[in-house]
């Protein structure tokens, strides 16, 4: 079986007066459908780059790129748009959350994007408020919300498209110890129930729900068979 | 001091913002100040003369700005009978200005002069510089033959010597002594050349129409003298045309003289007013995105222990600056713009337009619009800037605030399309009304008609024969110029200064329909063709029809419906004659010609009668004469041959005016193009200011969501949908501007219906081109941001939050 996202030689970097600098340097690898995998290495490895152009909001590097069977390198920005719509989701350690948009509307944003219904949507909107326990914050604004009430709906806004893969760039990041260990269970449920997820993180803890670590040092994989 | 010290550090550290904001208000307020320094000349100060407000204009108001007779006016025989029966004027004086031809002072010159009566100067209480003004005695006959002139004639023909006075001058070939010359800036009615003294003297069918003006006595109110001049007309004995009845009417000199402009000119003032509002909506945006900018600072300030106020009055300070500055750099643009706009105004619109000008009224005008203009658009941002929830946001970088100043940007967008839309939608009206009143069928073809006209003087020309000599060698040199096709004379051009009007007593008892003034014209045969107005039925006027053949007169079609309804009116016959006309004194229709327009594109059909000019034997019917010419090529050209025509004939005799047809014509819609140009340059202005202040609020916005598109575009949404998340935006502002707009429109533009021609101040038309033409600009300004917006990388987006 094909895995779900294939790297070959992917390569990143920014002109840098005479020469390059390099972010990411011929990153190889295979990611099978329904494994959790975490990115780590030091500030500046490249982690949250290669998250980036995994989840297709990067479009500017070098190499081979292959998701769902798709040559992502061959797509044109519509086209990587569309896959980043099917698949995706998106968990970010600050959030992001649209501060004048209430809890519910932030949840509707994603589908928003997705031609679909809207009375279609309401019922999702519903259905993922209550999964996630959420429904008496439904009304309220994000500045209304605790650091890890906010991820929390991050996280459910994340999945609320039904992704095959998430992709969570320090999801714990802003959290104490208590929110986060409560997000990265609800993560390994996600997991559990067949979703990819992708995290990058400091955290050894947080690792630790992983399947397999990626190590990333100056732009180059260290070590990409290791297991959690 | 310190407020004013720090302020001008902080708009000089941003050079940007402090230029934009200048210049937006410098064009607001120097638009108010130039407007204003019109309407205080014009309307506001008082007549320069002593006791001003007793001075008072004695009326029939003819109130169509269409019509050439607009101004106040009573028939010669009413003022006579009124001033017999008056007991509230002190004096009473009733002028007339005319083109005079003056010679015996270099070249023979047309010059521009008022016959007065006697009391003409002492009514306004005005002297003589030099030598003196009219003796009591001096409008009678006999003893008129002495005249005033004007500073400029003294100078220009005299060279301001004191040894003109005594001087003897001939004016329409008379003689006159020179008594007195006024002082320089004397303008009344008018700047004019010379002030001839003339009695009225009101006689049979044709009479004539004259300015009245008295000094009331002291303690008389203008509701008194209204009664008084009211009583008065109701006891005239005799049967009157109703026309000749109207309600009285007694309005101050002042009104009379700037009455006629005051609705443009308070129109205008609106106009402008609309522009400060757009620039202050401006300028407000950019105070607040500044604030925006300036929380951190604020908050230190408050930290640090400033209060509110002194925190509002350091942020007031800054745009009082502001708008001194642009207060200053206004009045700079309106000491230019002033002389340009008087320009720009059709010499007749203008009254007193030689005191336009800038004096302390208008510098404290300015000084208080800019202060108030700065205290306007600095309150809402610098209350805003420091609410106290503001204050205490230190630490928590304040993004909730974002909201509520993204409301009150789009709320001042809102209102800036709002006021842009009444502006254009006046403009647009008047654009639509003045293409209507230029594209109506004149009744003749104007193209390739040049005018000459030429006023003899009676004292040489006496006889009606020996003007028709005059005439008939004039018209004959004429035919024989390079280029020209045919010609012709006419008494009173159409769109010339005047006409003669009046009525006649039909044949077989008829009666004339009463209220009824037909025109007058005299003209020579060969007239019709030359202006090219259609022949109906019958026939024209032939050489043939000559003093001692049979009186004929061809007639408009209007004057054949509305005189002889339902009947063929050639060979219908009627006479100026009242009493026992014989059998040479009746006047045969022999054909029928479409209508013209006389006084103006918008008049209505007249009924007019044309005559012949050989067969009319009073030399007073025909001493003014306009010359028709048609020419194949360019008729300009052919204006210094045709000048050399007459002086061939009459080296004395001065050409009064020599214009294409065209040139009339255009000047007979001079008002309306430069009311519409004036209004439609300040909505262009007003809709500049509101594209700029659009792409400003939503450049400023999608600067500040640049964060949240990048959210968005990483939660799938495409190029398309982040463009429609701005243009909706846009299309939202744009679409509430527009509906207020339309709303207030509907309100305002009822004011401009005295201008509209043909035009209802509701036009569904226009109104719609506008809001589409606004929405489009609005579209546009909020074009670029949007397509900024699609450029967001999702990326740095997220990565600089």
């Amino acid at each position: 079986m094909e895995p779900l996202i294939r790297l070959i030689n992917i390569e990143k970097y920014y002109e840098a007066g005479y020469g390059k600098t390099f972010v990411l340097r011929r990153i190889t690898l295979d990611i099978k459908e329904g494994e959790f995998v975490t990115i780590m290495g030091p500030s500046g490895a490249g982690k949250s780059t290669l998250l980036s152009i995994l989840g297709m909001l990067d479009g500017a590097w070098t190499g081979e790129f292959y998701f769902v069977e798709q040559p992502v390198h061959r797509l044109n920005n519509k086209q990587r748009v569309e896959l980043n719509k099917k698949y995706i989701g998106f968990v970010f350690q600050s959030y992001h959350l649209i501060d004048n948009l209430t809890v519910y509307e932030n949840l509707d944003i994603p589908l928003s994007y997705r031609n679909i219904k809207s009375s279609e949507r309401a019922g999702m909107v519903g259905d993922i408020l209550d999964r996630f326990h959420i429904v008496g914050k439904k009304d309220l604004y994000p500045n209304q919300l605790s650091g890890g009430q906010q991820q929390l709906v991050a996280v459910a806004r994340a999945v609320i498209a039904n992704p095959r893969l998430i992709l969570a760039d320090e999801p714990t990041g802003n959290l104490h110890s208590t929110q986060g260990k409560e997000i990265m269970e609800l993560f390994k449920r996600l997991n559990d129930e067949g979703t990819t997820i992708i995290q990058v993180t400091h955290s050894e803890t947080n690792a630790k729900y992983g399947h397999r670590i990626i190590d990333l040092a100056d732009g180059w994989l260290v070590n990409p068979q290791k297991t959690a | 001091m310190s407020d004013v010290r720090l302020a001008v550090r902080g708009l000089l550290r941003s050079p940007g913002f402090t230029v934009v904001a200048v210049l937006a208000i410098a064009l607001g307020i120097g638009a108010n100040t130039a407007v204003f320094t019109i309407v205080d000349s014009v309307l506001l100060r008082p007549l320069p003369f002593p006791e001003p407000e007793r001075l008072y204009a004695l009326a029939v108001v003819r109130d169509d700005p269409f019509r050439g007779i607009n101004d106040t006016v009573m028939p010669d025989f009413l003022y006579v009978y009124f001033r017999k029966q008056d007991r509230l004027f002190e004096k009473l004086t009733a002028y007339n200005s005319h083109r005079i031809n003056m010679t015996g002072a270099g070249d023979a010159r047309s010059v521009s002069g008022a016959f007065a009566t006697a009391d003409f100067f002492s009514v306004l209480g005005a002297n003589a510089a030099l030598g003196r003004t009219f003796a009591p005695d001096e409008d009678q006959p006999g003893h008129d033959g002495v005249v005033v002139i004007g500073d400029n004639l003294w100078r220009s023909a005299f060279g301001a010597d004191p040894a003109a006075i005594g001087k003897s001058v001939r004016l329409d070939g008379e003689s006159h002594t020179i008594i007195g010359v006024m002082p320089i800036g004397f303008a009344f009615p008018a700047p004019l050349d010379v002030w001839v003294p003339q009695g009225v003297h009101p006689s049979g069918h044709n009479s004539q129409l004259l300015s009245v003006m008295g000094r009331i006595k002291p303690g008389v109110s203008q509701n008194q003298a209204t009664a008084e001049l009211d009583t008065i007309i109701k006891q005239i004995p005799g049967e009157l045309d109703v026309r000749h009845r109207p309600p009285a009417r007694v309005v101050s000199l002042l009104e009379s003289v700037s009455g006629k402009v005051q609705r443009s000119l308070l129109v205008f003032l609106g106009a402008v007013a609309f522009v400060l509002l757009i620039a202050c909506t401006n300028v407000a945006n950019l105070l607040l995105a500044r604030s925006a900018g300036r929380r951190q600072e604020i908050a230190v300030r408050a930290a640090l222990g400033a209060s509110r106020w002194r925190l509002i009055r350091h942020l007031l300070t800054e745009s009082t600056l502001v708008s001194l500055a642009g207060g200053a750099a206004g009045l700079i643009l309106a000491v230019w713009g002033v002389p340009a706009l008087v320009k720009l105004a059709p010499a007749e619109m203008l009254p007193r337009a030689e005191q336009i000008g800038i004096d302390g009224w208008v510098l404290a005008f300015t000084f208080a619009i800019a202060l108030v203009t700065g205290l306007g658009f600095g309150i809402i941002p610098a209350l805003q800037a420091t609410r106290s929830e503001l204050r205490e946001s230190l630490s928590l970088g304040g993004r909730s605030l974002t909201g509520r100043h993204e409301r009150l940007r789009g709320a001042l967008v809102v209102a800036e399309i709002a006021l842009s839309l009444v502006l254009l939608t006046g403009a647009g009206l008047m654009l639509k009304s003045f293409i209507r009143l230029r594209s109506v069928d004149t009744g003749f073809r104007a193209e390739h008609l040049i005018t000459m006209t030429v006023e003899l003087p009676d004292s040489t020309y006496q006889t009606a024969s020996q003007v028709q000599a005059f005439h008939g060698r004039t018209l004959e040199k004429l035919s024989h110029l390079p280029g020209v096709m045919a010609s012709a004379e006419v008494n009173w051009l159409p769109f010339g200064s005047g006409l003669m009007m009046g009525d006649f007593r039909l044949e077989g008892g008829r009666k004339f329909p009463p209220g009824l003034m037909v025109d007058k014209p005299i003209v020579s045969p060969g007239y019709f063709r030359t202006m090219g107005i259609r022949l109906l039925r019958g026939r024209d006027f032939t050489a043939n029809d000559n003093g001692d053949a049979l009186l004929v007169a061809v007639v408009s079609d209007s004057a054949a419906k509305r005189i002889w309804p339902g009947a063929d009116p050639i060979g219908k016959r009627f006479t100026e004659e009242e009493e026992n006309p014989k059998p040479k004194d009746w006047v045969t229709v022999v054909g029928v010609v479409q209508d013209v327009k006389q006084m103006g594109m918008a008049d209505k059909p007249r009924e007019t009668v044309y005559q012949t000019s050989a067969q009319i034997n009073r030399p007073g019917w025909l001493n003014h004469a306009a010359f028709v010419v048609r020419t194949a090529t360019d008729p300009e050209g052919l204006a210094t041959a045709m000048r050399g025509v007459v002086r061939d004939i009459d080296r004395n005799q001065p050409v009064q005016s020599i214009a294409t047809m065209q040139t009339l014509i255009d000047a007979s819609t001079a008002e309306p193009r430069f009311q519409t140009r004036l209004l439609g340059a300040f909505s262009l202005l007003a809709l500049l200011l509101a594209a700029v202040g659009t792409y400003g609020v939503l450049a400023y916005s999608v600067a500040q969501r640049t964060h949240e598109i990048g959210i968005r575009m990483a939660l799938g949404a495409e190029r398309r949908d982040v463009l429609r998340l701005v243009l909706r935006r846009t299309l939202m502002l744009a679409g509430a501007g527009v509906l207020i707009g339309a709303a207030g429109a509907l309100a305002i533009t009822r004011v401009l219906q005295k201008f509209l021609f043909e035009v209802k101040p509701d036009d569904p038309a226009t109104f719609v081109a506008v809001a589409a033409l606004l929405a489009g600009v609005a579209l546009a300004a909020g074009w670029i941001p949007a397509w900024r917006a699609t450029r967001v990388d999702p990326v740095e987006a997220l990565r600089y939050e």
